[in-house]
């Protein structure tokens, strides 16, 4: 056992200690009248509560309302709001220090203990006192009622703890509700004394527990069991049961040195933790008695122990502050291993949870047995060479390892046997036959072999603070400042990178980064511990693994998050309790929680793989996450512009406010333009007209300067493209407006001097305008102004006489679209949402196979075959009635082993183990394969076996190169794996696990009326049949169908493909085809297609009994839909005229199979020949000849059937 | 002190070797060796050289070598083709006391010319050296004696357990009892190309990871083996081509047969898939005759 020690606050003298039951917070109360409230998890101190005038010693939370309790040396008993951060109430009466305060978990009750030698409750809805226990004679130090019954347990410095039963307060407090109205009841309710002359009414001292010396000074309840734990001032720690009627004393746990304050039972397991002035927290067995594990601390003495209701966290109150802690690790030591994860549960079982089933095992070991009750594994490695597992336990220097076999099959938690076991703190596989230890004290790595010898002892010179596996052959070795790469083989350290206190690692699954995880720190580095980068977390880091595309994902107290190799990260999930992250697939994040449980956390990969693929700049894959999913949020949105692409995010935007941001910050005017429109506000038309001035958007600019009514910058640029027109029309513009500094301007630009000269005597200025006048050569006008000013010419003098006339230079911008000063381009993004890149082509491929799938078929006539997938959805092949007379023979095919050459080694026990054609063609036998199949099924053509042969030939050798020079060794696939006797060993015959696709394929084929193809693909599959090996008489079985399947599919479609070479002229073989088509046993769905060809043939050529009853046969399988309604009218029709034009070879009603050569019936009771390999049927006349469905075999061979089951 | 052993000065470069990193083999400094070693160094480098199909250089730096005239002998052989005999090379094995690459290189020669018997008897005389036992576990593998390989092996087994050359051979003879052994080869060859990435090591795994079906695995392997090859720019093993053809197969694709059997072709005419390949194709003509009239 191992206390962790997770929040410390120094304060002087902190007396009482509260845990919020949701939040991370507690309440502290001090000796100086302060109660803080802090969040333990942070580490920060939220508030401080002064109300209290001296000692506070008792707090509590209210369960479920966010109010809690103080009570204090004066004399008070305080109830506060926590979202007020106010004292709410006082409670008075008490006559002295009260010690402890508690609430009920479910009635508004307060309980409260005091120096008075009284036990108060109190309603705190109505304020009020409602029951006073009185009968100590001496202190009460505490009081606290039961978690479910009406009982209550006080200790007293009397010597005695006592146990109240309330129930008779229960029931006058929670009276029934119809006896609420009398005014009668409620009088009388009221009036009744608290307590008879006794004492005991509402309350009244069930037992009195003697046995403690001293005073006793606190007493609990177990919050199951009907146990009672007491600590006193005898420094014993006593356990008390009770019954319905009595209570005596159970044990007495004897070991602390002074005063036990205070001493309570674990709320899950089996454990007493007791504090003591003694200076020690001590946890006791609660079934044994016996101590387990003391903490001792040098200068604090412990007042108080806290437990919280839910979570695995104690809080004690000592003399310098207060310490949260928790007893022992709580996360499961685990392994991954490919789809296995081996755990230990909370019962200290090795279990396996198999990620792709999602199935956990039952427990498989116990490891009771194995290092000290009390202490969880710290660490479990595995072995899958040696089907073994490597677990370490116990701290600093009770440190064990143990290496134990896991059994082979899992039958129940079996008792471990050859344990090898020793001291260290840590020990893992670093090879398939070595494991590597290391001990703390003497600083000593050592190699050790399977059977617990050493082999290597290296001494380091420096501590180090853990050690974990990192590949084979090394380790990382932890230290408080750094981590290091070392190879143990050749003592020799690889790497070394600067980190402070590493905990746990995580190697990515190609071992090319590795994640090292601090309490508060992630640091990703590369496998030469290269610093990729490193992140600052605030809540505790828990966990992390890898997912398969290279995203860190990891846990903290409280969420699962994400991180990428550029160190942007997020939350994707937040969670109720801790988990430990084992492995993350797709979108499943494979977890352990602290009950020593699998969970399995479903995640949204989506924003992580889109960051990941925008930051790795996989803009396919970035655009493919945008068209398939619904990405929102403000969070993507910034990340998008934080990163520099806001033409995605505009993909993800309606607000025009951000749209009008985003497409300005892209540069894309055409959206801006549009959203500006919307906004109409002076500020965006501002700022699109300065992003297309940048661009050089000549028309937008002018639309933004008109809509801003800016009509002085509206001239000049005019001016400036040299739109003389428009200039024009500004300068009536301006006149109309009577607007005599834009006049000037436009016929500053326009160079219109009159109009200027107009101007400016409106405005009142003739001097400007006489000098305008003059100095353009307008003597005459000129002398018209002065005349009318009354001034004589002749005294007026201008500045200058040289030039004499200035004109503006012409103004004229050839094209003003070249000079853009900002290049807006189409991204890559804009562009293929514009739908103008290939790189779309990744949505083809799709649609590819969809054509494929339910292309329109031309050819095959006027057949539409696009529903006729959905009749074959489910039964696959499964062609039910069945009668054809394949005669599976026992008989044993006597292998007479005349030429078959010894042969040495793998290839000579196959031969030997052989007993189907396919084993002999894959121990290179050929001859004696075309012998087997000769015989068994008459093969006779043996050319279009060639690539069949081969392949089950090749498909078994391998070759390893072995030494530099030398020949490659050869090596084998077998067919199974796992066969160890050299007299069961058996090739493995490659091809078996595609018939299903390759039938699938055929169907396709089919439906898409690619008739000679279909056929090809068919008879593809008989040829793998015939050189199979299948294990049980089930899958030759199953084989025997599959090549009756194809026999029926190749037969019907050569009848289609026959009927579709015919001259246009032979109607009557013509229609014979399309019956007999529809005689070949085919799935329902495609057996539509040949009837509908039947039908719609009968029909055209006027032969409408034929129509009619293929109609009818139509219409028993498609019963709805169009196709349906035609063939209802078909047969309508063809009922009513009833007579067949031209006689063809087939009467529905009777049984008859068809020639596959001939492609005419052969009636029941008449002659046939048959061939073995697929059972196909021929007319006498056809014996001897290559049967046309195999295309290998003779047809009317003698055989003995085709042999599959080796 | 044994200057193999993990610590020594040759451990790295013999791991290097055995492995076949002779892309790293070939980088060693051969002045960071000490006196003694140096000329066992030489020799690895050499051979890697030799391994990498660069004779030339090979011969160059065998000037320095003890065993100058054995390796330009050595190469004389390999340049001239399998069916040569080499009267340098052959008076080296007629003549006693061997060393340890006298004996190596010979009966590899012996090996090479179809003279397996004599290479065996060769290497036999060897004493305590695990390379000629690996040779030796190689050729009993490659003409079905896996017994005797075993055997071999258990004897060797008593004074070199941890070493690469014994676990490799014994990884072989694994691979060829199969069964539970497959699982312990695979997390053997697991292990070993992960530390050691080469064309050989990778191709150990690409074999037991056919032997036990894992077909998606073998392929991403492959790929990886055409990586390597490439990043260190050196030739395949055409037996990566036989196992791919293989896959092929496996997966229902054979369609890139006849450009795999020409690529070993090109690499090596000789390769026993080819003679294997041919004659099966013969024995299939044959049939298809016998059966047609």
């Amino acid at each position: 056992m191992k206390m962790l020690t997770k929040f410390e606050s120094k304060s002087s003298k902190a007396k009482g200690v509260a845990f919020h039951p949701k939040r991370p917070w507690i309440l502290v109360s001090l000796h100086s009248s302060t109660i803080q409230l802090w969040d333990y998890r942070m580490g920060t101190l939220i508030d401080r509560f002064e109300d209290h005038d001296g000692p506070v010693r008792g707090v509590d939370f209210h369960p479920t309302q966010p109010y809690f309790v103080s009570g204090g040396d004066d004399y008070s008993i305080k109830v506060w709001s926590l979202q007020t951060r106010k004292c709410l109430f006082t409670l008075s009466g008490h006559l002295d220090y009260v010690r402890t305060v508690f609430f009920h978990y479910d009635l508004p009750w307060i309980v409260s203990a005091s120096d008075d030698q009284t036990i108060r409750i109190w309603n705190w809805q109505n304020r009020q006192e409602i029951a006073c226990l009185t009968g100590h004679n001496h202190y009460v130090m505490s009081a606290k009622f039961h978690p479910s019954e009406d009982l209550i347990v006080s200790a007293s410095l009397d010597q005695t703890v006592r146990v109240w039963d309330i129930t008779g307060l229960r029931k006058k407090h929670s009276a029934p509700a119809n006896m609420r109205n009398t005014y009668e009841d409620q009088f009388a309710r009221q009036n009744m004394p608290q307590q008879d002359i006794f004492g005991n009414t509402d309350a009244m001292v069930k037992y009195v527990l003697e046995g403690h010396d001293k005073g006793v000074n606190w007493a609990d309840f177990h919050p199951t069991l009907p146990l009672i734990v007491s600590g006193a001032d005898d420094r014993l720690v006593k356990i008390w049961r009770m019954s319905e009627h009595k209570a005596w004393e159970v044990d007495t746990c004897r070991g602390h040195t002074n005063n036990v304050p205070c001493v309570l039972f674990h709320p899950t397991q089996d454990l007493i933790i007791s504090v003591g002035e003694d200076k020690t927290i001590r946890t006791w067995d609660l079934n044994k008695r016996t101590p387990v594990k003391q903490f001792k601390r040098d200068n604090d003495r412990f007042w108080l122990i806290a437990a919280h209701p839910e979570i695995n966290l104690f809080a004690t109150c000592h003399d310098s502050g207060v310490m949260v802690f928790k007893l022992d690790r709580e996360r499961p030591a685990h392994s991954v291993h490919q789809d296995s994860l081996y755990f230990i549960n909370n019962e200290k079982q090795v279990q396996v949870y198999d990620y792709r089933t999602k199935k956990v095992s039952l427990p498989m070991l116990s490891l009771k047995k194995i290092g000290k009750p009390w202490t969880n594994f710290k660490t479990l490695s595995y072995n899958p060479a040696e089907h073994s597992i490597l677990i370490t336990t116990g701290d600093a220097d009770n440190a064990y390892y143990a290496l134990v076999s896991l059994p082979k099959d899992v039958t129940g938690a079996i008792e471990p046997t050859n344990i090898r076991e020793g001291t260290a703190n840590f020990a893992c596989f670093i090879a398939r036959n070595r494991f590597v230890t290391y001990v703390k004290s003497t600083k000593t790595l050592e190699v050790l072999d399977l059977n617990n010898s050493v082999t290597k002892s290296i001494k380091l010179d420096y501590t180090v603070k853990d050690v974990v596996y990192a590949g084979p052959g090394t380790v990382l070795l932890l230290r408080s400042n750094s981590v290091i790469h070392y190879d143990v083989q050749q003592r020799k350290e690889l790497a070394e990178i600067q980190v402070n206190n590493v905990k746990y690692v995580s190697w990515s699954a190609d071992s090319r980064y590795v994640a090292l995880l601090s309490k508060h720190t992630i640091t990703i580095a590369t496998r030469k511990l290269e610093l990729v980068t490193s992140m600052h977390e605030t809540i505790r880091i828990k966990s992390a693994e890898w997912d398969e595309s290279g995203v860190l994902i990891y846990s903290t107290l409280n969420h699962i998050k994400y991180t990428l190799l550029n160190g942007d990260n997020g939350i994707i999930k937040t969670l109720a309790s801790t988990l430990y992250i084992t492995k993350v697939q797709g979108r499943s994040c494979f977890c352990l929680n602290r009950n020593g449980e699998v969970e399995v956390a479903t995640i949204d990969p989506t924003e992580y793989r889109f960051k990941k693929a925008l930051v790795n700049k996989n803009f396919t894959e970035v655009l493919r996450i945008i068209k398939n999913s619904n990405l929102v949020g403000q969070n993507i949105i910034g990340y998008l512009q934080k990163k520099g692409y806001p033409e995605i995010a505009l993909q993800f935007v309606q607000d025009p406010q951000t749209r009008f941001e985003l497409s300005l910050e892209c540069g894309n005017l055409d959206i801006a333009l549009e959203e500006a429109k919307k906004l109409n506000n002076a500020v965006p038309w501002s700022k699109l007209g300065r992003e297309a001035l940048g661009q050089c958007n000549v028309k937008i600019v002018e639309l933004v300067f008109q809509q801003l009514k800016q009509l002085d910058r509206l001239s000049f640029f005019y001016l400036i493209t040299g739109d003389i027109t428009k200039l024009s029309k500004m300068l009536q513009i301006s006149e109309h407006r009577g607007d005599l500094s834009a006049i000037v301007q436009n016929s500053i630009y326009l160079n219109d001097i009159e109009k200027r000269i107009k101007a400016y005597l409106e405005g009142g200025l003739a001097p400007l305008a006489y000098a305008t006048a003059k100095s353009n050569g307008l003597d005459e006008l000129a002398s018209q102004i002065a005349e009318s000013s009354g001034i004589a010419e002749a005294n007026i003098k201008l500045p200058f006489t040289e030039k004499k006339f200035v004109s503006l230079p012409q103004v004229k911008i050839p094209n003003v679209n070249d000079w853009p000063l900002k290049q807006a381009q189409l991204s890559f993004f804009e562009q293929a949402i514009l739908g103008q890149v290939d790189a779309l082509e990744l949505k083809d491929e799709y649609q590819e196979e969809a054509r494929l799938e339910t292309a329109p078929v031309d050819s095959f006539g006027e057949i539409d075959f696009e529903d006729a997938q959905d009749l074959e959805e489910d039964d696959g092949w499964d062609l039910g009635d069945e009668d054809l007379d394949v005669d599976i023979d026992e008989v044993e095919e006597t292998l007479d082993s005349e030429d078959v050459p010894i042969v040495a080694g793998e290839v000579g026990n196959w031969l030997k183990n052989g007993r189907t054609a396919a084993v002999y063609a894959a121990a290179g036998q050929f001859d004696r394969a075309a012998q087997i199949l000769n015989k068994q099924v008459g093969v006779v053509e043996f050319e279009p076996l060639r690539e069949r042969f081969l392949d089950v030939y090749q498909a078994s050798k391998l070759y390893l190169a072995g030494n530099q020079g030398l020949d490659p060794i050869p090596s084998f696939i077998r067919a199974d794996t796992e066969e160890d006797s050299a007299s069961e060993v058996l090739p493995f015959i490659p091809g078996l696990d595609t018939l299903e696709f390759r039938l699938q394929e055929g169907f396709k084929l089919f439906r898409a009326a690619k008739l000679q193809q279909a056929i090809e693909e068919f008879r593809t599959i008989i040829y793998t049949v015939v050189l199979s090996t299948v294990k049980t008489q089930e899958e030759e079985e199953k084989l025997f169908q599959v090549l009756q399947t194809c026999r029926e599919y190749i037969l019907g479609l050569s009848i289609e493909l026959a009927r579709r070479q015919l001259p246009q002229d032979q109607v009557k073989r013509s229609l014979e085809l399309a019956a007999y088509f529809t005689r070949a046993k085919l799935q329902p769905a495609h057996r539509v297609s040949a009837l509908q060809v039947a039908m719609t043939q009968s029909f055209k050529h006027k032969n409408f009994i034929s129509a009619s009853y293929f109609s009818g046969e139509f219409l028993k399988l498609v019963t709805s839909g169009t196709r349906a309604e035609q063939a209802q009218k078909i047969k309508l029709k063809s009922d009513q005229i009833a007579n067949d034009s031209i006689e063809i070879d087939f009467d529905p009603y009777a049984e008859f199979d068809i020639c596959a050569g001939t492609f005419t019936p052969i009636y029941k009771g008449s002659r046939f020949a048959s061939e073995s390999l697929v059972g196909a049927k021929y007319q006498v006349s056809e014996e001897g000849k290559l049967c046309s469905i195999t295309k290998i075999t003779q047809i009317g061979a003698t055989s003995s059937g085709l042999r599959l089951l080796n | 002190m044994d200057s193999f052993s993990d610590s020594g000065e040759l451990y790295q470069i013999r791991q290097q070797f055995f492995t076949g990193q002779y892309v790293n083999v070939i980088e060693s400094d051969l002045l960071s060796f000490s006196e003694t070693n140096r000329e066992k160094a030489l020799e690895y480098i050499v051979r890697a050289y030799i391994g990498l199909g660069k004779y030339q250089k090979a011969r160059d730096l065998s000037l320095d070598s003890e065993s100058s005239q054995l390796f330009q002998d050595f190469v004389d052989f390999l340049e001239l083709g399998a069916d040569s005999e080499n009267a340098g090379i052959e008076a080296v094995i007629q003549s006693p006391p061997h060393s340890e690459l006298s004996l190596v290189l010979g009966g590899i020669y012996l090996a090479k010319l179809g003279r397996v018997e004599e290479s065996l008897a060769l290497l036999h005389l060897h004493q305590n050296s695990l390379e000629c036992v690996s040779l030796i576990v190689q050729l009993y593998l490659i003409t079905n004696r896996v017994k005797k390989a075993q055997q071999e092996l258990e004897i060797s087994s008593r004074w070199a357990q941890d070493s690469i050359v014994h676990n490799l051979a014994e990884s072989w003879v694994n691979l060829t009892l199969g069964g539970s052994l497959y699982q312990s080869s695979f997390y053997f060859f697991e292990e070993i190309s992960q530390q050691h990435t080469s064309i050989e090591t990778l191709l150990g795994l690409l074999v037991v990871s056919l032997q036990l079906h894992h077909v998606e695995e073998s392929a991403d392997i492959v790929t990886q083996l055409y990586e390597v090859a490439q990043l260190h720019g050196i030739q395949l093993d055409p037996s990566v081509y036989a196992n791919e053809i293989t896959i092929g197969i496996l997966k229902g694709d054979t369609s890139k047969q006849e450009e795999l059997r020409e690529k070993i072709k090109q690499s090596n005419p000789n390769h026993p898939y080819l003679l294997d390949y041919e004659a099966r194709v013969e024995q299939f003509d044959a049939i298809v005759a016998r059966y047609h009239e």
